[in-house]
């Protein structure tokens, strides 16, 4: 082929080119009536594919012998990046990373490195319907919903109104509604920076007080409601902070544990104990008002002082959960109360003694 | 009083890396090698998995461990399912059918012990052998997996182990892609004769012969029109027919059991995982102890260097006790109670169709072979009987 025959053939090419895309979007101008409209996506712009997809989706994975229901959660950062989560759907909130993923021309792709696993799919008009390849292909239909958790009228009561993110200058709240169907639903605001509202898209929460939250916009708590107190982790895009929400006019500045007089009168008192080196002290002790506080107290730090939002003694079991996110679990035995102290994400084996009078 | 605690930590350290709980580094995965572009059906195998055995497992005083051998026992059934699953998927092999054993009419054999079956490693001794005898392979297969598969946000339907029976399926593949047309066909036909030989060798006999090393040949085909190859093939069909039925049985049995059984690896794991951790620490107390009792020679402090003895010691008694007493299953995972069920459910009925004569079938899944082989014989007999319309 010389020069000349090699462009007549490119010309020729682009041309068909031309005319194959002006039929298929002709095509799909037409069959874009029938389509809800937040999934006109094969021919939209980045933007709307993106609010299309954010939020929440459920589906199963059908395998031969075993079946699992998974989520997706996508949200689009404050770059305008779209990043989109999976996982099992009775784990919570979806936090396995999509890596690779690309959503073009009514196509979403992804792969997940850890589960030796990607998915290749197609925006159909009620939902994403492809292949989820980890071994033999897999169908998947994804579906868009609010994820909907059957919560008790007590757990429900004590979430519903409006948090405020503890040290966050009044800037981020979060109001909890309850809606038919004995859920709940909510939203996150940015009252001191006056951004759009953005709707919790998964709420779970379970009957112990586990506790997750999501927006569509990148930012999820991940935490324990414990006397009053949301307490966790709460992330904004990339960025994880270890924060609290607290109800909205919450001053409290410590907690009625409510013990029984049997594990009051076992706990009342100052316990020691050595973390990596560093004296822990937990000092129970009885308030004026009667009610039973408890606190640790630590020689170095910023915070020389962590109130507890709960202590649980059931039989021999101990347990406690502080303000600042620090958890024990442990058991007494002849010498003190031994066991496991969560600071961060690292336990420690501790023993609690009883400090002398 | 120095050297004592000095020996006790000793004899603890020793104590501890002696019950070690040890969970390994998860293997590299392997993917299921599909041939590109498929295999054309007369090059296709037929493939029997036999019920993979294994050593009874025995507590430490000898007696059998009744729990364990349950699990090994459905594990027994369960495993070769998944293999055959995975077979199927590769799409490189011809009909795949578990059996109690593996005498029945197949071009391939695969046989597997299971050596070793832990949450977080599957050990499997596997033997190919193809229809003449000739063995393909017999390679110890071991896997390890880890909090990938095992993990709370674990995703996937998969067997944890699913990259071992990949690892097999690829190799079984790897072997029949080294044989040629001729060489295929010739299984084939050896396949053949051999189940019309295990019923009426003096029909077929003729056809083969064997050698010194057991390796088996076909020394001419009777003629197609021949009777005694129409008859092979009528019997053939339904014996093909009944392994089918036979692998429902199998298949649900695993659907029945996988749920749980993947629960109970999964439980198993954790609890492997927590006991490791507990150990470290245990050990990480004796370093303490050691340190202390050190610091005690120099300082003559030496109560506080046996106190810190003393709850190391405590701390590692406990962990070496807990690691003694655990088995790699956990005796109240709900697993056993569905096994329970699936063993006792396990008396199966089957009506099969011989032309104008109804056969009842019933039993266990061996036992129903065991009756299905005594019917192939009849059936034989009757055919020889009465010369095919």
């Amino acid at each position: 082929m010389n020069a000349k025959q090699l462009q007549k053939y490119l010309l020729h090419l682009c041309l068909c080119v031309v005319a194959c895309a002006y039929a298929a979007l002709t095509l799909a101008a037409d069959d874009a009536g029938s389509m809800p409209a937040e999934l006109e996506l094969a021919a939209a712009s980045d933007a709307a594919v993106q609010a299309a997809l954010k939020g929440r989706w459920e589906g199963t994975l059908d395998g031969a012998f075993r079946s699992q229901d998974v989520s997706w959660h996508f949200e689009v950062d404050d770059d305008g990046k779209l990043r989109g989560f999976m996982g099992p759907s009775n784990a919570g909130m979806p936090d396995r990373p999509m890596e690779d993923l690309v959503v073009s021309a009514g196509l979403v792709s992804f792969t997940l490195g850890s589960q030796h696993a990607s998915f290749n799919g197609t925006i159909t008009p009620d939902g994403i319907a492809g292949n989820w390849h980890q071994g033999s292909p897999l169908p998947l239909r994804m579906r868009k919903k609010n994820f909907v958790f059957p919560l008790s009228a007590a757990v429900r009561a004590a979430l519903v109104g409006t948090w405020e993110l503890e040290n966050g200058g009044g800037t981020t709240q979060v109001t909890f509604s309850e809606s038919d169907g004995g859920t709940l639903v909510g939203f996150l605001s940015t009252p001191g920076i006056d951004l759009h509202d953005a709707p919790l898209v998964d709420i779970f929460v379970t009957e112990e007080g586990y506790a997750q939250f999501a927006t569509d916009n990148g930012r999820r708590f991940t935490g324990r409601l414990a006397n009053g107190v949301l307490v966790g982790e709460y992330a904004s895009g990339e960025r994880r902070y270890r924060r609290n929400f607290l109800r909205l006019g919450d001053a409290r500045t410590t907690y009625d544990l409510a013990l029984s007089a049997t594990a009051r009168d076992r706990m009342l008192g100052r316990w020691h104990a050595e973390v990596r080196g560093d004296d822990v002290i937990l000092e129970v002790a009885l308030a004026a008002d009667n009610s039973t506080q408890a606190r640790l107290l630590f020689d170095e730090g910023p915070r020389r002082r962590d109130e507890l939002l709960e202590l649980t003694v059931d039989g021999d079991t101990v347990s406690y959960t502080t303000f600042g996110g620090r958890t024990f679990n442990g058991s007494f035995n002849a010498d003190g109360i031994a066991g496991d102290y969560f600071s961060g994400s690292r336990p420690s084996g501790v023993l609690y003694r009883r400090e002398a009078k | 009083m120095t050297r004592k605690a000095l020996l006790i930590l000793g004899t603890l350290w020793l104590a501890c890396a002696g019950c070690a709980v040890h969970v390994p580094t998860p293997s590299p995965y392997t993917s299921l090698a599909i041939p590109p572009a498929g295999i054309a059906e007369a090059q296709l195998l037929d493939v029997a998995i036999g019920q993979f055995t294994f050593e009874p497992p025995l507590l430490k005083r000898g007696t059998p461990d009744l729990q364990l051998a349950a699990v090994r026992t459905a594990e027994s059934r369960y495993m070769p399912v998944m293999l055959r699953h995975t077979l199927m998927q590769s799409g490189a092999f011809g009909a795949i059918h578990v059996l109690p054993v593996t005498d029945g009419s197949h071009d391939l054999y695969v046989d597997a012990q299971i050596l070793e079956s832990e949450s977080h490693t599957l050990s499997l001794r596997v033997s190919v052998v193809d229809a003449s005898g000739a063995s393909w392979f017999e390679r110890i297969y071991t896997e390890h997996v880890g909090a990938a598969v095992h993990d709370e946000d674990a995703l996937g339907v998969n067997d944890p182990f699913d990259g071992l029976y990949n690892r097999i399926a690829n190799d079984m593949l790897h072997e029949a892609s080294q044989r040629d047309a001729n060489s295929v066909a010739m299984i084939r036909n050896t396949a053949d004769l051999q189940f019309g030989n295990a019923f009426a060798p003096d029909v077929y006999a003729p056809y083969l012969e064997t050698d010194r090393k057991g390796i088996t040949t076909v020394t001419r085909m009777p003629p197609a029109s021949d009777p005694a190859v129409v008859h092979l093939q009528r019997i053939r069909l339904r014996d093909q027919a009944f392994h089918d039925i036979l692998q429902r049985h199998y298949v649900d049995f695993a659907r029945d059991i996988a749920g749980s059984y993947y629960e109970y690896r999964r439980q198993s794991y954790r609890e492997l995982q927590e006991l490791q951790r507990q150990q470290k620490d245990a050990r990480n107390d004796i370093v303490g102890g050691a340190v202390l009792i050190g610091v005690a020679i120099a300082t003559s402090n030496i109560d506080d260097a046996l106190a810190t003895v003393g709850a190391a010691t405590t701390a590692a008694v406990g962990v070496a006790k807990v690691v003694r007493g655990v088995t790699n299953y956990s005796p109240d995972s709900p697993f056993f109670t569905e096994l329970e069920e699936s063993f006792s459910n396990e008396v199966v009925s089957e009506t099969i169709t011989l032309d104008e004569e109804i056969v009842l079938l019933s039993g266990s899944v061996e036992s129903l072979y065991e009756q299905w082989k005594d019917v192939l014989r009849e059936l034989f007999r009757e055919d020889r009987r009465q010369p095919p319309e």
